[in-house]
């Protein structure tokens, strides 16, 4: 195929979808007429129409699908966010939380270390007689 | 030339071509052949056109084609609206007592569809929503998530290969 229109203009034209002015789908016809691959484009068109159109309603049916989601443009705030700071808002609010989180958690491991850094760290309230640790009842001394 | 002289040419270059073109409606939708051919003359006398003869009959075939695919469009949502009320419906499908003619439909169904099998998915669907519902290349393109000229390059494709099938089974009337 060397010429572009063959399957593209003729094939709007011939199905009047043809976008141009009436002196352009004048030009079109003329076009057409002299060019051998549009003339050829135009005769399949044609015969496939006149055979199938008259059978169109026994073709197996296929339902169009929707129209493919278009990009809408949401509206801008002052701070650039497509959320209106929603977002930063909440990112801001659960990087609080965890800090606070890990602070407590990081406290509470220092406390623990302290305390056994200092010979502390929980006591049994029982010594055992078979040489069992006294902080724990069911630890035994290592060799 | 005056539009006297002008009308006398157009007179001069129609007349040839009458017995053809009325042939060529009437292998092609019988009961409409004198209304279409008129229709072509009327758009041939109102257009510019070309002057040499053999440009000229390639002009007034190519209005008569296009004449057909718009009429066929035509007909087909008319007869589906009024189906049942026995009116142009009995144009547009065979009877129940043309035997023949049903026969010839199922056949050129199965290529059809034996056609629109063996092709790509969206160029046998392009296909199908022109074919079966009002779907616009426009609002195709837009279902189908591409360019407005690959809808049109997609059903260019498929009639060209149902053509040549339709052709080789014996069923396509290309030459007028």
């Amino acid at each position: 195929m060397t010429c572009p229109h063959a399957s593209t203009t003729t094939v709007a034209w011939a199905f009047g979808e043809f976008e141009g002015s009436a002196a352009e789908g004048e030009a079109h016809t003329l076009h057409v007429a002299s060019c051998e691959e549009c003339n050829e484009a135009l005769e399949a068109l044609e015969v496939v129409e006149v055979q199938v159109a008259p059978l169109a309603g026994a073709l197996a049916v296929e339902e169009p699908t929707k129209p493919l989601v278009v990009g809408v443009p949401v509206r801008a705030n002052p701070s650039g966010t497509a959320l209106g700071g929603r977002l930063w808002a909440g990112l801001v609010v659960a990087a609080a939380v965890l800090l606070g989180m890990a602070r407590r958690a990081g406290r509470r491991t220092a406390g623990r270390a302290a305390a056994l850094g200092a010979g502390g760290g929980p006591r049994c309230a029982v010594s055992l007689p078979g040489g069992g640790s006294p902080e724990c009842p069911g630890a035994r001394p290592r060799p | 030339m005056d539009r006297l002289d002008l009308a006398d040419d157009l007179c001069e270059r129609i007349v040839p071509l009458q017995g053809e073109l009325l042939g060529f409606m009437r292998r092609r939708r019988p009961h409409e052949a004198e209304e279409l051919a008129q229709e072509v003359w009327l758009r041939v006398s109102s257009a510019s056109t070309p002057s040499e003869p053999r440009a000229f009959r390639a002009y007034v075939f190519t209005v008569a084609r296009r004449l057909l695919i718009d009429r066929h469009r035509r007909s087909r949502t008319i007869g589906s609206l009024v189906a049942l009320d026995g009116g142009r419906a009995a144009d547009v499908a065979p009877s129940n007592s043309d035997p023949h003619g049903q026969a010839v439909a199922a056949e050129v169904l199965a290529v059809v569809e034996r056609c629109l099998a063996s092709m790509k998915a969206d160029v046998a669907q392009v296909f199908r929503w022109r074919a079966t519902t009002d779907l616009s290349f426009k609002d195709i393109a837009v279902r189908q998530g591409c360019s407005l000229n690959m809808a049109l390059g997609r059903q260019h494709q498929a009639a060209r290969h149902i053509a040549r099938a339709l052709d080789e089974a014996g069923h396509a009337r290309r030459k007028p």
